[in-house]
């Protein structure tokens, strides 16, 4: 693709959300914006723009940071009347067949976490906000 | 000789409302009408290079501009799609227009 120099295959140099996104711009994937939320924002600022993805019929949100580069992927968001809010966290690192969701669920694989606690105030974040293209959604439907 | 230019913000610092660096190119290939004056920014540069310019070398510039390390920002348009530098400014320009934003590229991995 090129974003790279040539010594990247096979490093163990970091990739994180810009990469994903050209790699699914590149592979005919589905759609990956991106949004960078500065160090110190947080994510409460972002959280209109999660729930207009997600009732869209958005995708997963892929998430990555500097100072938190812990992998997670976000499946939805919850507002709650007040301050409150809420996002439904994915830790990707899980491999094998579940037996049931609630095993996802009781070991911790997936859950919702309130925002504050799920992010860092000391890392920035770039969030990958896929989606299908009305032509990919079509062809799902046929 | 036709100018066109690109408009690149750097949206990471949120001190600053932002930082606007104004690259021209110059190319008769490219021109277009450009809406009004240019707004003042915060910070403002200009730069003409040649539409084939490697888009590396306009993301080098202006991450140099604004500070932050090259080898680890990305460029991308203002409704979040990522630019592959891999290409040519001229390239860049067609495809995607000339309102641009600079980012830290993040990681993603550890558990």
């Amino acid at each position: 693709m090129g974003d790279k120099p040539p010594g990247f295959r096979g490093s163990r140099d970091w990739i994180g959300c810009v990469e994903a996104s050209l790699c699914l711009a590149h592979f005919g994937g589905p759609q990956g914006r991106l949004c960078h939320v500065p160090r110190g924002v947080g994510l409460h600022g972002e959280l209109e723009r999660l729930y207009s993805h997600f009732a869209g019929g958005g995708g997963p949100v892929m998430v990555g940071g500097d100072a938190d580069a812990r992998s997670k992927a976000l499946l939805g968001v919850c507002v709650g009347s007040g301050t409150e809010a809420y996002v439904l966290v994915l830790d990707p690192h899980y491999w094998g067949t579940p037996k049931s969701p609630s095993e996802l669920q009781a070991a911790g694989w997936v859950g919702w976490q309130e925002v504050s606690a799920a992010f860092d105030p000391n890392s920035f974040y770039n969030l990958c906000l896929t989606s299908l293209s009305s032509q990919q959604q079509q062809r799902t439907l046929d | 000789m036709s100018k066109v230019s690109f408009k690149i913000t750097l949206t990471s610092d949120p001190r600053l409302p932002y930082k606007v660096l104004h690259l021209f190119t110059s190319s008769t290939f490219l021109a277009r009408a450009l809406p009004g004056a240019f707004p003042t920014g915060a910070c403002e540069e200009r730069l003409s290079v040649p539409e084939s310019t490697p888009f590396t070398a306009v993301l080098k510039f202006a991450a140099e501009e604004f500070k932050v390390p090259a080898a680890t920002s990305a460029i991308i348009t203002n409704d979040g799609i990522g630019i592959n530098p891999a290409q040519t400014a001229g390239n860049v320009f067609l495809k995607h227009g000339s309102e641009l934003r600079i980012i830290p590229r993040d990681r993603v991995g550890s558990c």
